[in-house]
Order: structure tokens, then sequence, then C-alpha cells
């Protein structure tokens, strides 16, 4: 079957629930896809090939005896690294973890989509332990972007997003601490989510910052990142930060429009490091969606330097064991990070807290008179790989340390946020973001589902199954 | 990871033997050792750091992060 004309995840669920395929053949061409076409992109780091096999069987199985094998039945989907797949290593991108047993239980949001039907094909490449925007991994080399194999494919969730953009998966799970979900989303030209925090499970996860780190979907198309949301959304006992409030299904959503919302663009920081490009495409969407109203939300600019900094004080602390004992077997790159992190001053750290406290006040302020904000996602589309910096509006800015300066401030307050794709002016991919209050995730799915039947959104590329 | 943007990341990154001796100093309080290898970049990067701490400047002590039962 491989070759046929692209497919939605709920298209192939539809075939195996209906019989038109079995789980069987749909997951056994999803791994010969990715075997086929992968060495270009070097998205996916660890096939789980009997696993898949076995479990699509069980779908299979299911549906000769009459069961519900779920709304995504026999959808094969990929898990960045750090998500625990029970009979393999969980290797957070690094060569440490090579030393730790496989794991012998799924996450939380694997096992939830594999309750849905789902089968979990392989897992993907990152930055080593979700420090970095860009993919360029030491250990496992640099993912590349499908839509322009010389450019990167953004990170830290990159091969997620390349494998969904290529066509290889449908449907992929990432982790956004500052943007790792909705930067390689925005680079690689997919829909992808970051949820309230405290609404997905990171139970099962390698976490890198632990008040900051979220788990989400990414996908080709509104209906696929909705159906996977309702999948892996909702409380989870084994997660201390896991939200019990009742969760709003979001795919019965998508049809309800955007009527009466109040929707305004996020001007001041958020336009200030945008490029003509990546303001071009709000402006698109602003326009599509009738929306001339601006809000600037005040300590934007500073609610990133906060985020940079309770990023790199929890990293350090929790990887400073590990740097005493086994420093030389971390990526250089991160490795300095984490040790400057280490090194933080408690008053630096306490302070970037105190200002995360004040720039809640300020963002529920805002929501309080406007349900979604619209801005970029990224400052820029996808840089070439190897690239240190990246001009924006005339300023040179660090390639690895600047890609989410759109995204982190949401991620600091624990807002929804998703990303939807749109072409560039440049001819490349670039996400808007669309944010609002928390838990309100079902606003931010209507919005995107109005802008794709709007034709603004760019398509995935589609799996071959 | 993320940072001020444009020039404000060069003067930030004040790689000045102050600087090198200042971060020798808090490896060696919390029992890290830096080779001299990795010194220039640690020190680059605490730099940048600190800069962002200038960058929030002194936040209103309320609200305060609070730990809630």
């Amino acid at each position: 079957m491989t070759g046929t004309p692209t497919t939605t995840a709920l298209a192939l669920a539809e075939r195996v629930r209906t019989g038109q395929s079995s789980a069987v053949d749909v997951v056994s061409a999803a791994l010969a896809d990715i075997a086929a076409r992968d060495g270009e992109f070097n998205s996916v780091t660890d096939v789980h090939t009997q696993r898949a096999l076995d479990e699509a069987h069980a779908v299979d199985t299911a549906i000769a005896t009459g069961a519900d094998p779920g709304s995504l039945a026999g959808v094969p989907f990929a898990v960045k690294n750090l998500f625990d797949v029970a009979g393999s290593r969980t290797r957070a991108g690094s060569i440490i973890e090579l030393d730790r047993p496989p794991a012998t239980t799924d996450a939380t949001a694997v096992r939830r989509l594999r309750a849905a039907g789902a089968v979990v094909v392989a897992s993907t490449n990152m930055d080593e332990y979700a420090h970095g925007f860009t993919t360029e991994n030491a250990h496992d080399g640099t993912t590349r972007n499908p839509r322009d194999p010389r450019r990167i494919a953004g990170g830290s969730s990159g091969g997620s997003a390349a494998a969904v953009a290529a066509g290889l998966v449908p449907l992929a799970l990432g982790s956004d601490t500052n943007g790792s979900i909705r930067v390689p989303a925005s680079l690689c030209g997919t829909f992808g989510l970051k949820p309230t925090f405290g609404r997905v499970s990171r139970a099962g996860t390698t976490l890198f910052v632990t008040s900051l780190d979220h788990v989400g979907p990414l996908a080709g198309t509104v209906a696929d990142l909705a159906a996977a949301y309702d999948a892996v959304a909702g409380f989870d006992p084994a997660d201390p930060v896991s939200s019990n409030l009742l969760q709003e299904p979001c795919t019965p959503v998508l049809r309800r429009g955007a009527d009466g919302l109040r929707i305004a663009v996020a001007g001041g920081h958020f336009e200030a490091v945008a490029d003509a490009t990546a303001n071009d495409a709000v402006r698109r969407t602003a326009q599509a969606l009738g929306v001339d109203r601006e809000v600037v939300v005040e300590l934007s600019r500073q609610a990133c330097a906060a985020a940079s900094l309770i990023t790199s004080a929890e990293a350090g602390q929790r990887h400073l064991a590990q740097l005493r004992a086994r420093a030389k077997d971390y990526d250089p790159a991160v490795r300095s990070g984490l040790i400057a992190g280490a090194l933080l001053p408690a008053a630096d750290y306490l302070a970037a807290q105190r200002l995360r406290a004040a720039y809640r006040d300020v963002v529920h302020q805002v929501f309080r008179e406007t349900d979604v904000l619209l801005t970029a996602t990224t400052p820029c589309s996808a840089p070439l790989v190897g690239q240190r910096t990246m001009d924006v509006r005339g300023e040179p800015l660090l390639v690895g340390m600047s890609l989410g300066l759109l995204a982190q401030p949401w991620a600091l307050v624990g807002l929804p946020a998703l990303t939807v794709p749109l072409t560039g002016s440049d001819g490349l991919p670039i996400g808007v973001q669309l944010v609002a209050a928390p838990f309100r995730e079902a606003l931010l799915f209507r919005i995107a589902a109005v802008l794709e039947q709007a034709g603004l959104a760019m398509t995935a590329g589609g799996v071959r199954v | 990871m993320s940072t001020p943007p444009g020039a404000e990341n060069e003067r930030l990154a004040d790689n000045s033997v102050d600087a090198t001796i200042g971060v020798l100093a808090a490896a060696r309080r919390v029992d890290l050792a830096i080779t001299p290898d990795d010194l220039a970049a640690v020190t680059a990067h605490l730099a940048l750091l600190r800069g962002f701490a200038t960058v929030i400047g002194e936040p209103d002590p309320e609200p305060a992060p609070v730990y809630r039962p």
C-alpha cells in the first residue's frame, strides 16, 4: 500500500475500523516507509518493529471479535525518545541513559493513545535532555527539515515534527518546556499543541524542568490533533502536577466556528522579535479571522528572561549529580548550559519566580477581556543546519537560544498554545500561535479549524500507508 | 532556553577574567569540576544567565512565589 495518496490519522482509523485495511497492513506500511525514507531526515532513533506488529495484530483481533478498537484504531504514531515505551530504553537523546534498563511500562500518554487503538512504531530524535531548539544532537545526529533538508527541523521535539511533516506517521508526541513542541511544528509545518500545564500527564517521561515541562501532540490536521489530545488529556495520579479539573473534549467543537470569540493580536514583544515573514503570517491570520484589535502583554520580554533562568536553574540542579560523575558523556553544548545553570545564585532564581507570579497576574488580566491571542510561533522560518545566528529585524539572535522567544512566555505561566502551520512569504513553513486562558484548549481548536477550513494552513506530508 | 534580543547578547557574554574566577569559585561550592575546555563556554553561558537577571530587575516582592500545601 505504500505510495498511495496522503492519509490522515482519522481516515486511517476509519479504514481499519471498517475492514478496508488491517491494522497489521497499515503498521507494516509505516514501518517500511520509515526504513525507506527516514535516511534523508534522521527523524527516528528507535523503531519498535515487533512490538508494533504485535499491537496491530491485537487491534485486528479486537475488530474480528466485535470489540471497539478505539477512535485511533491501527494509527501508527511516534514519540520523542524521552517517553517510556515498554521494552525499550528511554534515552532522552543521551548516551548516558543507555545504561538504564529498558522501560517496563509505557508513559501515560503512550498508554492512553494505545487505549484508543493507536500503535507506537518509533521513538524520535531530540536535543539531548530536551535542552535546545535545533535537534542537532551530538550522539544521534541532526534531524533535517522535510520541507527543505538543508534546514533544521527545530527542537527539541524535532524528530517528532519532522516525522509528521514527512508523512512517516500522522501523529507524534513531544514535550514542550520553552516551546519544544511549537518551535519544530512551526519550522516543519505541522500543527502542534502545548496544553495547559497539568492537563496531559508527564508520568513516564524524562523530565527536563519540573515546573515548566508539558506533554502534547503534533499532527498534520486539526482533527487529528484534537483526536490525539482528547485521547491523552485528563487526570493522572502518577503525575504530581496533573489537574483533576473536568476535561472538555475538543473533537466535538471543531465545527463550532469562531463567531463571538474575542480575538486579538499580541503586539509589543511578540511583534518586535518576529521578522517580516512571521509578522506577515500573523497579519494574514488576523485578516482571515476579521481581527483588527491588538493587545500588548506587559512584562513579556522579562518573562522570557525568567523562563530561561528557571529552566537553567532547575535543569542544572536536576543534572548536578550526573554532571559530577559523567560530565564528559554529555553533548558539549548541553553540558556547558547545565553547568552554568547549576551555578546560578538562588537570588536570580527567586527573582525569576517573582516575575513569573507577576506575569501570571498580567496575563490573566488580559484574558478577562480576550479569549484568544495571536502571535507568530517562531521569530522566523527554519534556519540552515549549522547556522549560529539568525537575523530578525536587523538583530543577530543566537539560533540555539532564541527560537523560543515567542513561545516561552506562555509556557512560563502554563497557558495552552496551539501552532497552526502557514506557508510563509519566503516559501517556508511558519507557525501562527493561538493562545488562551488555562484549560481553554477548545477555543484554540475552534479557531484552528476555521483557519484550516479557510485554506490558510499548509498541509503536512501525509502518510503513505 | 532563550536570550534577550540583539546586541544585548554580546554585552551580556562578558568573558572577563573576574567572571572566570567567579565561575571556578561557584563550581567549587557545589563540588563540580570544570575542565579547561568547558571553562570559556560555561563562563559565557553564566554571564548570559546573569544578564537575564538584569533584564528582570528587582520584581515587586508581591506576589511572592509561595508553597501551597
